[in-house]
């Protein structure tokens, strides 16, 4: 017997607001740093000779700040609003939210602090250190609980499409964020990542994928399909078919992460897989995006009249576009041009400025008004920022485009007798540097209308009163629950059962052909057998199994994450095979000395990574310009891997011993005394640093915790041992007439750059091709 | 293993699948309530001063 009443809830919407505020102004600060870091590429001297405020530094603290404050402000805000409504209930705890809100801008401001000082994992889109790490995880333990537990206190039985999206999130970033920030600890704020080499670079790209399909995209799906109906005053177009496009969304996403790395040493059938999977994404990822812009059917004129419907339409245009892009770049013969160039650029600014700012634009302007019961100050002003953002962005996406492809064609070219058309990678630099100015004015555009759009927030919000929104609602007590077995017993969970295990027989068998037939039969024969014989059941008082699972969040979760794990096992497992088929005798590579150590420690701090990759890929013009192509076995002592997704200057993984010591001295010290063009920063703050020599040999025991063959000799004598290399690199640059310390960061840097891809395997450096090509005239 | 044969696998086995399923929600309409649900966003509320 169930028993109802009604109830008057008033939602939490200080949060809302707090959330809301907080993403304007970090979005701001984050889009001003972009700024100055794609200026710093046409004019390099922009960096002002500080350390703190170079390229290379502001880089990761641009992207971290437009993704998790920007873009995780704004996400949090859209799921405090639209979960309370949607479940017909007041967040679970006012305290968590709180503590949510404050916890969040904490992890922030730390790193604020610490990616400038060049505290960094060198991991892109997780380069914050260990303590900010553990941080993370607590904040979003708090978060989950607060969310899960207004799913328990619920007041509507069925949980609307939005709610998936934000379960999905929920759960797979933490295991995203978890698994690749495993890290061994050195100090308070240097920690060393638990895997290295190969499988540091697909723990990372599977990370660093899924953390744009989980917190760039997924989220603001949901937020989709809560405000544009709300908007547009229409329900979405298809309900069901936002239910294919969830489902198949989390669950094709997690296998595509192999596609950054097509054509390095990531085993050949690991990156078919995560090209096949993809390019498969094409079609949910458009299922999405049709199913948002069919609801405006038979309202397109209010696209017209209404500012937030037109960032809504674009946004979601702009979701198509980057989702074509994607799988486009996932081919393999499309990324061999495409990646380590601008083309990439555009493609994240096409999703992150288009999908992701002006689905944030469109909401704010939806928000404030009712979040303080105003009327938009200026509509004119939002249609002026509307217009702005869309020309900046295309504008953007065109120069990066260009400026991409020209990298990529540049590159490759030979001549008919196979040597480079363009030997010196400078060349290069030079013909894309008009289109960096432009892509400085694109960005500039779209950050001119994200402060109209302050402005006109800020006007509106100006002598209001806060509002918080309430319902009456219908509070039914004793509802009877469907139960576990109802939910185990669906046939969907019994096909894919079927399915995986048909998957383990095929591998299974010894012959392919036999493998294929015979899975496929016995498959074809079971779904006849079930058509012919399917009876209607339905004991559960008229609700199909997926309505059952829609009442029960927990099991609704669990699917979730076992969509999610499935295809995160399955990359995960090739990391395995790749470290059984790795000699881990150090046959292939060399440990690093402790001097060496210390340079690449240096090497991550200056962020050399951003623009230089380590990871020569197997193409003609590549041998022709960098050497032999790099091997998996070359990189088993590389904690965290270097491979790095950009050559804004060229490779680096054989430079060493190419060129002599006071070539790098010079370079660091002035890029373009040695290569006139170079749009690199001076690095001459490394010639006045020291290294602390006594961590040398705490590093070589962290090393050797992690399996790196050193003997406690080895330890023992790290610091006679740094001095004794780099007395060596001194009195060689002595002969140039340079006077350094032995201890300077300048001779451990030059220590680690001369050492690259010197390993065991690789051809003597008299048979390397005799070219200028890394950037010398 | 060749991986022309594991993508032939994979995707015909999903195919497979999507019309196993497409037969199964058609004949037991499983997604009855999802007019319903769709309309969720639309709820109207009132406005009240924070406090």
């Amino acid at each position: 017997m169930t028993t109802s009443r009604i109830e008057r809830i008033s939602y939490d919407d200080e949060t809302v607001r707090r959330f809301m505020l907080a993403s304007i102004v970090f979005g701001a600060v984050g889009m001003l740093v972009g700024l100055w870091a794609a200026l710093q590429l046409a004019w390099p001297a922009l960096n002002f000779g500080i350390p703190y405020t170079t390229f290379s530094r502001l880089r990761p603290l641009h992207t971290n700040a437009v993704i998790f404050a920007f873009v995780g402000n704004m996400m949090f805000a859209g799921v405090y609003y639209s979960t309370q409504r949607l479940l017909k209930t007041r967040t679970f705890s006012d305290a968590l939210s709180n503590i949510h809100f404050w916890g969040w801008q904490l992890i922030i401001v730390a790193a604020a602090i610490t990616l400038p000082l060049g505290i960094t994992t060198s991991k892109e889109y997780a380069e914050l250190e260990w303590p900010i790490d553990l941080a993370i995880t607590l904040i979003w333990v708090v978060f989950a609980i607060n969310f899960f537990g207004t799913l328990a206190k619920r007041n509507e039985k069925h949980l609307y499409v939005a709610i998936w999206f934000y379960i999905a999130t929920i759960v797979t970033v933490a295991v995203l964020h978890i698994v690749n920030s495993l890290a061994l600890p050195l100090s308070p704020l240097k920690s060393y990542s638990v895997f290295s080499g190969v499988q540091d670079a697909l723990v990372q790209w599977w990370y660093g994928h899924n953390a744009v399909a989980f917190f760039l995209t997924t989220p603001i799906l949901g937020i989709m399909y809560y405000f544009l109906p709300k908007a547009a005053e229409r329900p979405v177009y298809s309900y069901r078919l936002s239910i294919i496009h969830f489902w198949a969304l989390v669950f094709m996403y997690i296998w595509a992460g192999p596609h950054h790395l097509l054509y390095t040493a990531l085993p050949n059938w690991a990156q078919s897989l995560g090209m096949v999977f993809s390019l498969m994404l094409w079609a949910p990822s458009w299922g999405g995006m049709l199913n948002g812009l069919l609801t405006l059917r038979g309202a397109w004129n209010k696209v017209r009249e209404d500012p937030v419907l037109k960032f809504f339409v674009a946004g979601i245009t702009f979701y198509g576009m980057a989702t074509f892009e994607g799988p486009l770049l996932s081919i393999k013969s499309v990324s061999a041009l495409g990646h380590y160039t601008d083309w990439i650029i555009g493609h994240v600014h096409g999703g992150a400025l288009g999908w992701n700012g002006l689905m944030a634009a469109g909401m704010f302007y939806w928000l404030t008004p009712r979040l303080w019961n105003k009327p938009l100050h200026s509509k004119a002003a939002a249609d002026a920022h509307f217009w702005l953002a869309t020309v900046g962005i295309v504008i953007y996406m065109v120069a990066m485009w260009a400026s991409g492809i020209n990298q990529g064609l540049m590159w490759r070219a030979l001549n008919p007798d196979g040597t480079l058309v363009y030997p010196s990678f400078v060349e290069t630099l030079l013909a894309i540097r008009p289109m960096y100015i432009a892509r400085a004015l694109g960005g500039g555009l779209y950050l001119i209308g994200f402060v109209m759009m302050m402005w006109n927030l800020g006007k509106t919000i100006a002598g209001a009163k806060k509002v918080d929104g309430a319902a009456d609602v219908t509070v039914v007590e004793a509802e009877p629950q469907p139960g576990v077995g109802a939910v185990l017993a669906g046939r969907p969970l019994w096909f894919s059962a079927v399915g995986l295990v048909l998957m383990l027989g095929f591998f299974a068998a010894d012959s392919l052909f036999v493998g294929v037939v015979l899975a496929q039969a016995v498959l074809v024969v079971g779904e006849l057998a079930y058509l012919l014989n399917q009876k209607r059941k339905d004991g559960t008082g008229g609700l199909s199994w997926f309505g059952l699972i829609e009442r029960r969040p927990l099991a609704f979760t669990v699917l979730t994450l076992i969509a999610v794990l499935i295809g995160g096992v399955a990359e995960i497992l090739p990391t395995v095979l790749v470290k059984q088929a790795v000699p881990a005798s150090g046959e292939s590579q060399k440990p690093y000395t402790a001097l060496e150590l210390q340079g690449r420690d240096l090497y991550v701090r200056e962020g050399c990574y951003v623009c230089h990759s380590q990871m020569i890929r197997p193409m003609t013009a590549e041998y022709q310009r960098y050497g032999e192509a790099s091997r998996a076995e070359e990189f088993i002592y590389d904690f965290p891997f270097q491979w790095g997704s950009k050559r804004t200057g060229p490779d680096l993984h054989r430079i060493g011993g190419r060129y002599p010591n006071l070539w790098h001295y010079t370079h660091l010290m002035d890029p373009r005394a040695t290569s006139e063009g170079s749009n690199m920063p001076s690095y001459g703050w490394l010639k006045e640093g020291r290294i602390d020599a006594r961590l040398g040999g705490k590093k070589l025991a962290l090393m050797q915790k992690l399996g790196v063959p050193y003997t406690n000799d080895d330890i023992d004598s790290a610091v006679t041992a740094q001095e004794a290399q780099g007395a060596a690199v001194v009195a060689d640059l002595k002969l140039g007439g340079v006077d350094l310390e032995w201890n300077s960061e300048m001779v451990a840097l030059i220590a680690y750059l001369q050492r690259l891809g010197r390993d065991v395997g690789v051809k003597p450096l008299a048979e390397a091709p005799k070219t200028a090509a890394l950037g010398g005239k | 293993m060749s991986v022309i044969a594991l993508q032939v696998f994979v995707s015909l086995t999903l195919v497979a699948l999507a019309v196993v399923l497409f037969v199964w929600t058609v004949r037991e309409r499983t997604l009855e309530h999802s007019e319903r649900l769709s309309l969720q966003p639309l709820d109207e509320e009132r406005k009240e001063e924070h406090r």
